[in-house]
């Protein structure tokens, strides 16, 4: 320090080197400055793949069927415990797909699983062969964690099942392979009858059909380990009168105790039934999907007959993947302060509430404005999967509005441009049928033309032709655009016009909305052979269009 | 004046702590707009070279709908409306990403654009000059579109006078920055346009554009 005192340069060098690292420190070009704060994060599901609960009637699968029909004309014994015989709701099923489609399950919930034994499901899990892998899936949870399976509160990721496999060869129709002596070191016994009683052929391990009821129980400890509450016969069974263990086809590492899958062949998830599940199997479901979505607590607060509505919506479809998805963000929408029309099936986003877009939407709805109501009956129906919701936000090419492709759950999003929002309703209400019907041949396209109202063959080809015509000669982005606005220009014009008279109550001619009608689709217009539009029409139309815009007739959304 | 050794030594440390202060912020804003600058320009020039269909080129009109047959006189698209001249309006004034993409779309190596916020910044940055030069065709810098001349508006409405409007959102970048992501959307009128999503990768020190989805169409 002395020496810093007396040699002042020493002290200024010093001085020097500290604020350039402090500077240093300040400018530099620091990640956060570059990068700024994370938000938030989507979410990855670890398996690609998706759920739903499914009425057994709906399940369209022969085998399965006869399977089950086994099931419930048998009956499935507990393997490691001595009480009873297994009874499974079989009335409704968690069904699984993977998203290649190339795999799926079926997961049926254990209905007498003694208190305090955990969670049971049964499940069917597809194998490579075709056929079904079964097993007996144990939870060790608590009746608590049930119950809040139950309300669909908890989240069941780290629930750790254990598999009890029944056998593996059920690609064979005859529900009797269940009991193959082959796969004997199974946790899980069959108690079954033999239903073509001792007929010739007998059974397909070749021996005699006993034509009585037949039990295996199969000891866990024959198979190498673990605790035994079997290992005897529970019945006087000519095959399974004795253990047949030994054959070690369990897995884990030494033998002994549950089965263990490929987790990556076999997929299930934990179902649990309280109430009227049977009635509404899907609710439940839901109410997980709720809480996965963080919206499990708003909509506990919503009042039982809002519940109501959306249950009935839910029910209405039979639980269906494109009901659930809807109620889902119909929940999420409300929970933000938005609302849903739940009879005519459209979100409105809380962005859209309370702007004069939606003044003249509902104004399309309540008087049944034949264009709207066509178009969008077609969103409504139960079998579409595509639903509509309007919002107001920035449109990515600042046009007055845009439609989206469909999203993962099917949502089309019409979002109105909020700078474009005083325009008087006339233009707003042809901006709603424009959209729509973009939205429209978006899922007409989607669904191949499928729907209640289908375009006839002649239009749909013409639309394919269009979209051929425009990959041939436009960049590959726009096709879809020049294909759908030529589409309309041709086919659309007189009916978005004549819904926009409709709209001012008819008040003038059909050629003073003409200009309304053709907004976007000038362009297309101009290009055909013979043009549909010509541009001194053009000009005609929008002096036209003056008279219902300055006249003293105005929509209540106007005033 | 003060002439005291220590003040003197106070006032030219403290001069030297500012210029290495300048020094490194304009160092640092120079990378960030060289960066900035790279991306928009590479996309501007891909949209204006290849993504807009510059409809000149149509030989032969679209199909007719069903009964629908097409006229013997043949329509002159080269002397129609559509073929008034070619320029484009491009926004100055970012609009932030939506990040309303299908997820299906998003590549694996994008998934920081739900994670990074998109950088604030001015297109006014990027040498519009050159690229100007580059593609050929007169472009219209707009801070804001509701900002624009009664006139210029009208333009715009009309279309084809105007050929077309290029909207451009906020570049999302990842932590090596050699990968951005940004949205934006042309349109030809208010009800005529599409939206879309651009992925961008910064390869041998040049960035191009590997994927472009189209999200909306108005």
């Amino acid at each position: 320090m002395k020496i810093l005192q007396f040699f002042p340069a020493f002290q200024t060098l010093r001085q020097l080197l500290i604020l350039f690292f402090i500077s240093s420190m300040i400018s530099s070009c620091s990640k956060e400055e570059f990068y700024e704060d994370e938000i938030s994060v989507i979410p990855q599901t670890a398996i690609e793949a998706k759920s739903k609960k499914i009425l057994i009637n709906d399940i369209d699968n022969p085998i399965l069927k006869q399977v089950l029909n086994g099931i419930k004309t048998g009956q499935l014994n507990r393997g490691y415990s001595d009480s009873t015989i297994i009874e499974i709701e079989d009335q409704f099923a968690t069904y699984i797909e993977s998203k290649d489609g190339n795999y799926h399950s079926y997961t049926f919930y254990v209905t007498n699983t003694p208190k305090d034994e955990g969670l049971e499901n049964v499940l069917f899990s597809l194998n490579r062969s075709g056929g079904y892998d079964v097993f007996l899936v144990r939870y060790d949870v608590t009746e608590a964690d049930i119950d809040a399976l139950a309300h669909g509160e908890t989240n069941t990721s780290d629930w750790k099942p254990n598999y009890y496999l029944l056998d593996q060869d059920l690609n064979v129709v005859d529900p009797i392979a269940f009991i193959s002596k082959e796969n004997a070191c199974v946790h899980v016994a069959v108690n079954y009858l033999c239903k073509f009683g001792n007929h010739p052929g007998g059974m397909l391990n070749g021996e005699p059909c006993p034509g009585y009821q037949m039990v295996i129980m199969v000891s866990y400890n024959d198979c190498g380990g673990g605790s035994s509450s079997g290992g005897e016969d529970s019945g006087g069974d000519p095959i399974g009168g004795e253990d047949s263990g030994g054959i070690e086809w369990d897995n884990t590492p030494g033998g002994g105790g549950p089965y263990i899958p490929d987790p990556e062949q076999v997929i299930t998830e934990p179902l649990v039934c309280r109430g009227n599940c049977v009635e509404n199997p899907w609710m439940s479901e839901f109410e997980t999907q709720l809480n996965t979505a963080n919206l499990l607590s708003c909509w506990n607060n919503f009042d039982t007959a809002q519940q109501g509505v959306v249950e009935e919506f839910i029910v209405s479809d039979y639980g269906s993947e494109a009901s659930m998805d809807f109620a889902l963000e119909g929940v999420s929408a409300i929970c933000s302060n938005g609302e849903v029309d739940w009879k005519n099936k459209i979100i409105k986003d809380p962005s859209f509430i309370d702007t004069k877009a939606e003044c003249v939407l509902d104004e399309l709805i309540s008087t049944g404005n034949n264009l709207f109501k066509e178009t969008t009956d077609q969103f409504t129906e139960n079998n579409s999967k595509f639903k509509l919701k309007f919002a107001v936000g920035t449109t990515t090419q600042g046009g007055s509005a845009q439609t989206s492709s469909p999203d993962n759950n099917g949502i089309v999003t019409i979002t109105f441009n909020p700078n474009d929002l005083n325009a008087n309703s006339l233009h707003i209400a042809s901006t709603i049928l424009h959209e729509s019907i973009h939205a429209e041949l978006k899922r007409i396209v989607a669904t191949n033309n499928q729907g209640s109202n289908p375009l006839p063959t002649a239009y749909y080809n013409y639309l394919y032709q269009l979209h051929q015509y425009w990959t041939d000669n436009s960049a590959p982005n726009f096709v879809w655009s020049h294909t759908e606005h030529n589409y309309m220009a041709t086919q659309h014009v007189i009916p978005i016009a004549n819904s926009v008279r409709q709209f001012d109550e008819n008040t003038h001619p059909l050629e003073n909305y003409m200009e309304f009608a053709w907004s976007g689709l000038y362009l297309e217009g101009l290009l055909g052979n013979p043009p549909v539009v010509t541009e001194a029409q053009q000009t005609e139309y929008a002096n036209l269009a003056l008279i219902p815009l300055n006249d003293e007739h105005q929509s209540q959304c106007d005033e | 004046m003060n002439t005291n050794p220590n003040v003197m030594n106070n006032k030219c440390v403290f001069t030297v702590f500012l210029l290495v202060f300048c020094c490194q912020l304009m160092s640092c804003q120079t990378e960030k707009r060289e960066i900035i600058s790279d991306v928009y320009q590479e996309v501007i020039e891909e949209f204006i070279n290849n993504q807009i269909s510059d409809l000149r080129q149509i030989k032969n009109s679209p199909p007719n709908p069903p009964g629908g047959e097409k006229s013997s006189s043949k329509i002159d698209i080269k002397k129609s409306n559509v073929l008034k001249p070619l320029a484009i309006i491009i926004n100055t004034e970012l609009f932030e990403p939506r990040l309303q993409i299908n997820r299906d779309s998003i590549l694996p190596e994008f998934s920081f654009i739900a994670k990074n916020n998109p950088i604030d910044h001015d297109l006014l940055e990027v040498d519009t000059l050159k690229i100007q030069k580059k593609v050929g065709h007169q472009i219209f810098f707009q801070k804001n579109f509701s900002e624009l001349s009664e006139t210029e508006k009208t333009l715009e409405e009309k279309a084809f006078v105007v050929h077309g409007t290029l909207n451009l959102g906020k570049i999302i970048f990842n932590t090596e920055k050699d990968l951005a992501y940004m949205e934006g959307g042309y349109r030809i009128s208010k009800l005529n346009g599409i939206g879309f999503s651009i992925f961008l990768e910064k390869k041998n020190g040049t960035w191009k554009i590997i994927k472009i989805t189209t999200t909306s169409v108005s």
